[in-house]
């Protein structure tokens, strides 16, 4: 059925509306929480069905696809929406005890699944003016959240966020209106039949506008400046969120960029991508060894970790995309994983800074237990997910010769490693200081519950690495192998017709 | 603002400005106009009249600026969810034509769209100003 | 024609670039308003310029006249104005509330957040 394609921004769509008339929170919270499990297990439907019967395509509006607004979704898209929609499933039962009542009666909720709502439509549009309003329903949802509580850090954070978004947005609309001035179409698949190997200086230009307002987004070097500003301002559950999906919208956006359309001129824009990523992975590594907020460490690791999916964009063989699917989402399980636990720690420390927290081992091993899977497979540490991630990754380098960024891959590892390690030293297993602490304090059940499950689903593909790796290649596949993406939107022009 | 001249002005013209924009968005689909720019023609109607009345007034015009969002939500999902449950594409138009004696009239889903928007555009901008106009204490 | 607006575009970047390397967050703002309209008349250029002809078709025909001006990019600002113009309004507010909290609006001193513990 072809409305089920529509589904991933309907629901947060209807739940919009409906949040913002309740008034009770409890009732916003069952609905949060429903409307993010909906979103589950939609997409896992959708999943099934590309699997089945390839790209799934549908015209908004019923107008047919170079003019109209086409939806398409491929395997990536549907491996991206499945993440989502666990993410946000997660953090809607972690934010009901997290956020507060202050925060809930000023509409967190509608805010949240407006993140949501553009998170998923980016996700699944086939043109790129419209991602731009999705990427822009998505910003304007983050910078509210951003500020929700009204901090001074909040707000110092919100500046610098939204200076570097704003950037970013104007410069995607440059390239948008150079591109649509070059070719005529805005429309994805149109694009990539349009430019097969146009090698015109104009394309050059807005590719390059492209990629650094993907790469702000995405939080790349040299543009990442904004990230550790911000990420560990609001409070734990949003920055979760955050560091779970936003940039990862980046990465999203330039895998589906470069390998559709932009693969003209490539001996360029590899080194190029395998230069800025093996500088974004190993200057944020060395950046978060240097911190002592657990949120800032894990802050520079998300840039760190942005690097190993460039890397394989860079490298573009099959198995290297494949391992970048598969560590973007192994990193986003992982990541909002280790963000939330952290707001655990914080409520039961009162206390994010690793030099005074302590002792977290012995008083609470559950809470150790959910911070030290995410963290080792951060780290790459078998059998998580982690491993496989940088294996596959790793593999791609040595087959395709590309020696110095594989180094660079392993020698970040290890660094992560050792930051990981640290927050574990200091904050678990070091011995408190004052020594007095009240054993009674027990960690809310709604904010250990989305950490197990995150702690599963990591272990859970790390072990099944097998079949998901077979996943995510076929994804891979589809995305190297654009004549199938072409002929999926354009072809269905010719049966529908346009009332 | 104490001039009786803007007063009296603000108080006869927010009537002609939200008749206007409503004239605005009806002849929008195939001429210019549409929801944005009547949205846009009636919050300034009301805005004109709050900045001359002091904050309250925008609380005290017909709805409350969050309803007007969420009745512009409401309006958008419909005129979008009608063409999806008669199973076509999301955002589909449909249109219906009605006949009575002297005159017929064809209304669709993009009026519906166009409604909503118009909601939506005043309800983000009553929301906008009258937020800043709490926070500076505007009388 | 394109040249003179190809100039005014450059002039309005180079305005918006100046702006926002100031030190004021108000400046600041300002330049982003100078951006966001440097970009919009760069998308309308870039969609081809036709001078006289709207985007509508005359009643009673159903085909465009040849050379009328592209709607496309049209409607493409309009998006993007209506989002630029939500984003002003919301970062005027947070630099507001940011001033009426720390009654500093000086950028040098906005670094409590980048601070190394």
């Amino acid at each position: 059925m072809k409305g089920m394609l529509t589904l991933p921004i309907l629901i947060p769509l209807i739940a919009i509306p409906i949040l913002l008339v309740i008034k009770n929170n409890r009732i916003k919270r069952i609905i949060s929480i429903s409307a993010t499990a909906a979103l589950v297990v939609v997409s896992v439907h959708l999943l099934q069905t590309v699997q089945q019967s390839g790209i799934q395509v549908m015209n908004i509006g019923n107008w047919s696809a170079p003019i109209g607004i086409p939806i398409v979704i491929d395997l990536y898209s549907a491996i991206m929406l499945i993440m989502a929609g666990i993410i946000g499933f997660c953090i809607s039962i972690y934010a009901s005890k997290n956020i507060g009542s202050q925060r809930e009666n000023h509409h967190f909720h509608p805010l949240f699944h407006a993140l949501l709502l553009g998170v998923n439509g980016a996700f699944i549009t086939g043109d790129i003016f419209n991602l731009f309003v999705w990427f822009e329903v998505m910003l304007m949802a983050s910078f509210c959240l951003l500020i929700l509580g009204n901090e001074r850090a909040q707000l110092e954070g919100a500046i610098k966020y939204i200076t570097m978004s704003l950037i970013s947005s104007f410069l995607f609309v440059a390239g948008i209106g150079l591109i649509y001035g070059e070719t005529g179409t805005l429309n994805m698949a149109d694009l990539a039949r349009i430019i097969e190997d146009d090698d015109a200086m104009l394309m050059n230009t807005s590719a390059m506008l492209f990629f650094i307002a993907f790469g702000i987004k995405a939080a790349i070097f040299p543009f990442f400046y904004w990230l550790p500003a911000s990420y560990h301002t609001p409070p734990a559950a949003v920055s979760a969120l955050f560091a779970g999906l936003l940039t990862k919208v980046g990465v999203y956006a330039m895998v589906r960029f470069f390998t559709l359309f932009f693969v003209h001129n490539d001996a360029f824009w590899h080194t190029l991508l395998l230069v800025v990523a093996g500088a974004t992975m190993f200057i944020g590594v060395i950046m978060a060894a240097s911190q002592n907020d657990i949120r800032r460490i894990l802050s520079f690791h998300i840039i760190s970790q942005i690097g190993y999916m460039i890397m394989g964009l860079g490298i573009f063989t099959p198995l290297a995309i494949s391992g970048a699917i598969y560590f973007t989402f192994h990193n986003v399980m992982a990541k909002t994983n280790t963000f939330l636990v952290a707001g655990i720690i914080n409520s039961l420390k009162g206390s994010y800074h690793i030099k005074t927290l302590g002792g977290l081992y012995k008083q609470h091993p559950l809470v150790a237990f959910i911070f030290f899977i995410p963290a080792m497979a951060l780290a790459g540490l078998p059998p998580l997910s982690g491993f496989f991630a940088k294996f596959v990754l790793v593999k791609a380098g040595l087959e395709s010769n590309e020696y110095l960024i594989t180094f660079v891959a392993l020698l970040v590892s290890i660094i992560t490693l050792f930051s990981m390690v640290k927050i574990w030293g200091h904050a678990f297993w070091k011995s408190e200081e004052n020594g007095e602490h009240d054993s009674t304090r027990r960690p809310a059940l709604t904010l250990v519950i989305p950490c197990v499950l995150l702690c599963c689903i990591s272990a859970g593909i790390g072990i099944g690495a097998n079949y998901c790796l077979e996943l995510t290649t076929s994804a891979a596949e589809q995305l190297l192998d654009k004549k199938h993406y072409v002929e999926a939107v354009l072809k269905i022009s010719e049966h529908e017709n346009p009332h | 603002m104490n001039s009786i001249i803007l007063k009296i002005t603000a108080k006869y013209l927010k009537p002609v400005f939200i008749v206007f924009s409503i004239y605005v968005l009806l002849r929008g689909h195939n001429s210019p106009g549409g929801g944005f720019i009547a949205g846009l023609l009636a919050s300034s109607g009301i805005l004109f009249y709050s900045l001359t009345y002091g904050s309250d007034a925008i609380n005290q015009t017909y709805l409350k600026p969050k309803s007007f969002i969420i009745l512009g939500l409401v309006g958008i999902l419909l005129s979008a969810t009608i063409g999806f449950l008669a199973s076509k594409p999301l955002l589909t138009g449909v249109w219906h034509t009605f006949k009575t004696g002297l005159f017929e009239v064809k209304v669709g889903t993009p009026l519906l769209f166009d409604s909503g928007v118009y909601f939506l555009v005043i309800g983000s901008l009553l929301t906008i100003t009258s937020s800043i106009m709490e926070e500076i204490e505007w009388k | 024609m394109e040249i003179i607006f190809a100039i005014a575009i450059g002039v309005l970047y180079a305005v918006s670039v100046y702006l926002l390397l100031r030190r004021s967050i108000v400046k600041l703002i300002l330049g982003i308003m100078f951006l966001s309209n440097a970009t919009n008349l760069l998308l309308f250029t870039s969609g081809g310029l036709s001078k006289g002809k709207p985007a509508f078709i005359e009643k009673g025909s159903n085909v465009p006249e040849p050379g009328i001006a592209d709607p496309l990019p049209q409607a493409l600002i309009l998006t993007a104005i209506v989002i630029g113009f939500g984003i002003i309004a919301f970062t005027l507010v947070l630099t507001y509330k940011y001033y009426s909290k720390t009654g500093t609006e000086d950028l040098d001193k906005v670094q409590e957040t980048d601070q190394f513990e």
